[in-house]
């Protein structure tokens, strides 16, 4: 011992030590510098990876949209036949009751509203579609290498000892967390009285929109079929010159035609004037409200929304011996003209990737809090919980 | 002086280190971002899916020095979803009005890729990795619509 300590009081002892100490100080900063590293790539790995999953899930969810445009147009044939039928009856009984409309209507549409109904869950709390993306979302997320903790359709053991991974909600926006859960694509029927005014607006016209040239500030107007949605754009409903009209326009983004403010006015009061009218004429709001029709979007305005939370298991150790796990979210929006029947050959849904918004991290910790504690007690939330009924 | 002259050497190895791991993560990170670039390209139907490799590759910018030109593999494997089953395709032997109908049905499609690249050691990292390093990473996304429908979505 006393030799060790004679030796290091030489300068040979004190500069092995002195290295010894730099060595280590080196050590810890290499080591903290390997593994900041490996998260900061796992960070960034799963940031993409919930990203692309999340946009594969406004990918599934833009088909429904299509198909939803698809069977609202075979059931506006119906409709119109349903309509003939009434106003015939109608003229001959020669009188307007609630009674006599829904006894005059031959309800031809029903089984379309029934598929729609089983197909998107339209006024059920999900349908097929909307497990179809929830399905769908999962396989994506396991291609991505995102924990996938779900059970699977063939196992029948739902004792799930940890919060399932990943989370999704869907239209978060427009109605409560429990809700958000089941999937579902925010869809509702569209009531008669709803529908006639729809119609008029849509004969109304087409929009046209707008293109500056930035040398020489000429303007150039494009009708709506010579400009189509941006993908993953980044402002809401932006639009872009399609390829093919001239390639110096190619892709690039125009504004949409402002109407007169006159004009605008006008037609305005013009539509308040002869809603009002048919109003006091026929008195059959209340009726008309009572007659589902086509399906259109639940919320004002449109929310489709789809938010993805995820986990990206990790190599990296925590002190208690398990996988670092990185979590992420995003967040894809699915937008597109409209969902009528006369839409359908318009431009189909887009999905969207949104920002990343940190508040909507508090929220979505608020709701996993919820969810783990109804995995931790073994009860799944109650029927009333979920649609808020009998409080 | 004799002292310094062992422990400088050590030092800067170590720091040459240090540094050589930053810019091997900095290099990994940019590639994992530019393979994310291009198949977010892909989801808005401005890609071939074949055309992956040249893409990340471009979208690699001013740290494609990092890696050896040339070496970059993207292999497309169908993804674990619906639409790239093989079920859903077979579909379109039943004739050309079915496919048509698929088309306006089912006309999302996916894409997953294996993508591979080589690092080439910086000078020190060299002693260590000769051969430099191989960086791999998976991806997979679904795209709609597929094939373009009114014009949108096409590449």
């Amino acid at each position: 011992m006393n030799r060790i300590r004679y030796w290091t009081q030489k300068p040979s002892g004190q500069v092995l030590l002195a290295t010894l100490l730099f060595c280590f100080i080196f050590l810890a900063l290499f080591v903290g510098l390997y593994k900041s590293g490996l998260l900061y790539t796992a960070k960034e790995k799963a940031s993409r990876a919930t990203d692309l999953t999340a946009l594969s899930a406004g990918a599934v969810y833009a088909n429904g949209m299509q198909l939803v445009r698809l069977t609202n147009a075979i059931l506006m044939g119906f409709a119109v036949v349903d309509i003939v039928v009434m106003e015939a009856e109608l003229d001959i009984t020669g009188g307007i009751s609630l009674g006599m409309i829904e006894s005059a209507d031959p309800h031809t549409r029903k089984f379309i509203q029934e598929a729609q109904k089983i197909l998107f869950g339209v006024t059920y709390p999900s349908g097929a579609y909307p497990f179809l993306i929830f399905n769908e979302t999962l396989s994506l997320a396991s291609d991505n290498q995102l924990k996938d903790s779900w059970p699977g359709i063939g196992s029948f053991s739902f004792n799930v000892p940890s919060l399932p991974s990943p989370i999704l909600l869907f239209n978060l926006e427009g109605s409560s967390p429990e809700t958000s859960i089941l999937p579902n694509m925010a869809l509702k029927f569209r009531t008669l009285n709803l529908l006639l005014p729809a119609m008029s607006k849509q004969n109304k016209g087409q929009n046209s929109y707008r293109l500056t040239k930035k040398d020489t500030g000429e303007e150039i107007i494009f009708q709506q079929h010579e400009v189509e949605p941006v993908p993953n754009a980044v402002n809401p409903g932006q639009m872009r010159v399609k390829k093919g009209l001239d390639e110096q326009f190619k892709f690039v983004s125009v504004i949409k035609e402002g109407e007169a403010e006159a004009e605008k006015e006008a037609s305005q009061r013009i539509k308040k004037e002869a809603t009002s009218k048919m109003k006091s004429l026929f008195g059959i709001t209340n009726m008309l409200n009572r007659i589902e029709m086509d399906v259109m979007d639940r919320d004002d305005p449109p929310d489709h929304t789809v938010i993805v939370y995820s986990n990206f298991p990790t190599d990296i150790k925590n002190p208690n011996g398990s996988n670092a796990e990185v979590q992420s979210l995003s967040e894809v929006s699915v937008e597109g003209p409209g969902l009528a029947g006369w839409d359908l050959f318009k431009p189909p849904y887009q999905p969207r990737l949104l920002p990343k918004d940190p508040t909507q991290i508090a929220k979505l910790l608020d709701i996993q809090g919820r969810i783990q504690e109804w995995v931790t007690h073994g009860s799944l939330p109650k029927i009333n919980d979920i649609f808020k009924v009998g409080s | 002086m004799i002292e310094m002259l062992i422990v400088i050497p050590i030092l800067c190895m170590m720091a040459a280190g240090v540094a050589q791991f930053a810019i091997l993560f900095q290099a990994q990170s940019s590639f994992e971002h530019a393979c994310g670039l291009a198949a977010r390209y892909y989801a808005a139907g401005e890609l071939d899916p074949n055309g992956f490799a040249e893409e990340v590759w471009d979208d690699l910018g001013s740290d494609q020095k990092y890696f050896t030109p040339g070496s970059i593999l993207a292999v497309p494997i169908p993804t674990q979803s619906i639409a790239s089953s093989g079920w859903l395709d077979r579909l379109n032997l039943l004739g050309p009005l079915v496919s048509k109908i698929k088309q306006f049905t089912v006309n999302y499609t996916g894409q997953k890729w294996f993508v591979t690249i080589h690092y080439h050691s910086a000078p020190f990292f060299g002693l260590l990795f000769p051969g430099g390093l191989v960086l791999k990473t998976q991806l997979a996304v679904l795209k709609y619509p597929d094939p373009p429908v009114n014009g949108v979505g096409g590449p």
